[in-house]
């Protein structure tokens, strides 16, 4: 199979995806009226509520959802094969992810900008608001946990990786003092900017840094999981300005510049995709690829993270409300792009079924450096650029991606912390250190406890972060569903990818809980079954909330 | 061709701008409230040394002393010299 065929099939599908169903669900499902006046309008206060071009917002939906874990999942799930994967992103994104992005803006935009969170409250009832929080507060649990894991695993893999990673910091810091300071048009600081990460990144090969075998009985894994914690500890501390908000730009940037690089090469190397259709021989202890391959790659083919972003910040700065359809479906299919290059990177960047095979001899043993090496191979193949550069540069974007998550998800867990602390009158849990010591020590207890004090088996969590994920989806879903029925349109086109989400996260919870038990891994089984609980009240909730509108419509 | 490059520029400073405005205003209103509390500290009965070089300010922040208390949570002004509501 050709990668090209691959990438033209991919973007083709997604092309049409857009054209034509999101056109359709657009029209005659929500009904997008260019004469609604937006909150952006009708709140306006140039604070949160502000019009803004359609093509800046795209940007800033696009790079808030767009991260280390399109890539990372389907890194992982191409160890079926690469066509289970490639499908589930095609299809997930066209008529689910898309109709999700859509869906979610639409609903915040036809209620005052209400997030999904207020939503759920006011349309399905306070019960499931709770549990919104509760599967909110777990998801940024787990993606703070995997992502310092994910890249302490780059950091020992690739040490080429760790002075660009670091200088990326001091690019951010330097570049955030002279945009504050107006020094040049942020067009030149941006070109500056990039120059001295790639320029950073050059360097990285000549100066490899591995931190010593072990230290206090830490392997040097759990010594940058440490380090890593502390880092996204004190940045979460720092003003907005000084760290995350240049940080978040420049891996914006990078994140288009290294999806154009990837595509590039693919279209001028053409390498043949050397992984299987559909894996036959799969080492042991790769869970079946159904329901694992739905909670495996979340983000990339539908993740429920991607709601709150476009019902928290995005429809309050929609200016039109077709607008939204740009937005957040094509939202939705960058995303799907990224999950696509890493599909392809992941299974046409190597030279032999064997050399693939030895890196997938395990469930986890592919990701990352699956899509850092095949993707660097292709590069060579495609423009010459040398292994060793493109290794690190690969690396350099996917620690990027992760550690600006890590920043913030700290950053939102200690929110959610002090207003504990505030509603419970807990005075320490008001503060910003404790409550930050609070929520790092809770992210670093999960990620080793996920996988010992080596801090290695991180990414076993991996799937139980891709089932909260599905159900906060599955959440937004019943939320979009219920109002389409309230409003009497058909439901269906929002319902029933609601409800393949909730089977399926419940299937692989069931598993997985088995699957803990056998291994007496008690502390991940105790997860999974709070997840569990929280999945059968969502099905529960949901059940409810549609009988009660259906009943509500009957007479009408 | 210089049009196209101003062009480019807003577009990127609105990107930059998107995300966090509601944070950076937020830290924006803390910095202004600091200042509008040591030019205004002597008329709240807070000894301040700084009353001397501040004098001038009280006029130019007049008109932002209404928000101030509001946003102290003083429905109106509790000021003698200041009385804006």
């Amino acid at each position: 199979m050709s990668a090209v065929a691959l990438l033209l099939i991919g973007l083709g599908a997604f092309a049409l995806g857009y054209l034509f169903y999101s056109r359709f669900i657009a029209g005659r499902i929500y009904r997008l009226d260019p004469e609604f006046r937006t909150p952006a309008h009708e709140q306006r206060d140039d604070i949160d509520y502000v019009p803004t071009n359609r093509f800046v917002l795209w940007g800033h939906h696009f790079t808030s959802v767009a991260g280390a874990a399109p890539i990372v999942g389907p890194a992982i799930a191409v160890i079926w094969g690469w066509g289970p994967a490639f499908v589930w992103v095609i299809l997930g994104t066209i008529f689910i992810a898309g109709v999700h992005d859509l869906g979610a803006i639409w609903a915040s935009v036809r209620n005052r900008a209400q997030s999904i969170g207020s939503l759920t409250g006011s349309l399905v009832g306070p019960r499931a608001r709770t549990l919104f929080m509760i599967v909110i507060f777990l998801l940024l649990l787990m993606v703070n946990a995997v992502f310092a894991v994910v890249i302490a695993r780059l950091f020992v893999g690739f040490p080429e990786s760790v002075v660009p990673a670091w200088s990326a910091i001091i690019v951010a810091l330097i570049l955030g003092q002279l945009i504050r300071r107006r020094a040049i048009g942020l067009a030149w600081l941006s070109i500056f900017g990039v120059i001295a990460l790639y320029g950073a990144i050059w360097l990285g090969q000549y100066v490899p840094i591995a931190l010593p075998d072990t230290v206090a009985g830490l392997g040097a894994n759990a010594q940058w999981i440490v380090i890593l914690f502390t880092y996204a500890a004190i940045a979460s501390l720092l003003p907005v300005w000084v760290l995350l908000q240049p940080r978040d730009y420049i891996n914006g940037l990078q994140l288009f510049i290294g999806l154009g690089l990837v595509f590039v090469a693919v279209v001028i190397a053409n390498p043949t995709v050397v992984a299987p259709a559909f894996n036959q021989n799969l080492p042991a202890g790769v869970p079946p690829l159904v329901p694992m391959l739905f909670v495996t790659i979340a983000c990339g083919a539908i993740s429920g993270f991607h709601g709150l972003v476009a019902s928290g910040t995005t429809s309050k700065q929609l200016d039109r409300e077709p607008d939204a359809r740009f937005v957040g479906y094509f939202g939705a299919v960058g995303e799907g792009c990224l999950a696509l290059a890493a599909i392809i990177a992941c299974t046409a960047g190597f030279a032999t079924l064997g050399e693939w095979e030895a890196l997938y001899s395990t469930f986890a043993g592919g990701g990352l450096e699956a899509f850092v090496e095949g993707g660097a191979t292709i590069m060579n193949a495609g423009y010459g650029l040398p292994i060793a550069v493109g290794t690190t540069l690969l690396a350099v974007m996917a620690v990027l991606f992760a550690a600006t998550t890590m920043d913030t998800g700290i950053r939102l867990q200690r929110y959610i912390v002090q207003e504990w602390g505030n509603i419970h009158a807990i005075d320490w849990m008001t503060r910003k250190g404790p409550a930050t010591a609070l929520a790092v020590g809770c992210c670093l207890g999960l990620a080793f406890g996920a996988g010992g004090t080596d801090g290695t088996g991180g990414l076993i969590i991996w799937p139980l972060f891709g089932t909260t994920n599905q159900l906060l989806a599955a959440l937004t879903l019943l939320v979009i569903s219920l109002l389409v029925v309230k409003l009497g349109r058909p439901p269906w086109f929002t319902l029933i990818p609601m409800i393949g989400l909730i089977l399926m996260t419940l299937t692989a919870l069931l598993f997985q809980l088995v699957d803990f038990y056998q291994q007496e891994n008690w502390f991940l089984l105790g997860l999974d079954l709070l997840i569990l609980v929280a999945a059968v009240f969502v099905a529960l909730e949901t059940a409810t909330a549609l009988v009660r509108a259906r009943k509500r419509e009957a007479p009408a | 061709m210089r049009k196209a490059w101003r062009r480019f520029n807003e577009l990127l400073e609105a990107l930059y701008g998107t995300r966090h405005r509601r944070a950076l205003l937020a830290v924006q209103r803390q910095h202004n409230d600091a200042l509008m509390l040591m030019v205004y500290a002597d008329a709240l009965g807070i000894d301040n040394p700084m009353a001397h070089q501040v004098l001038e300010l009280k006029i130019l922040l007049a008109d932002d002393f209404h928000d101030w208390h509001r946003r102290a949570g003083l429905d109106h002004s509790v000021l003698d010299c200041t009385r804006c509501c």
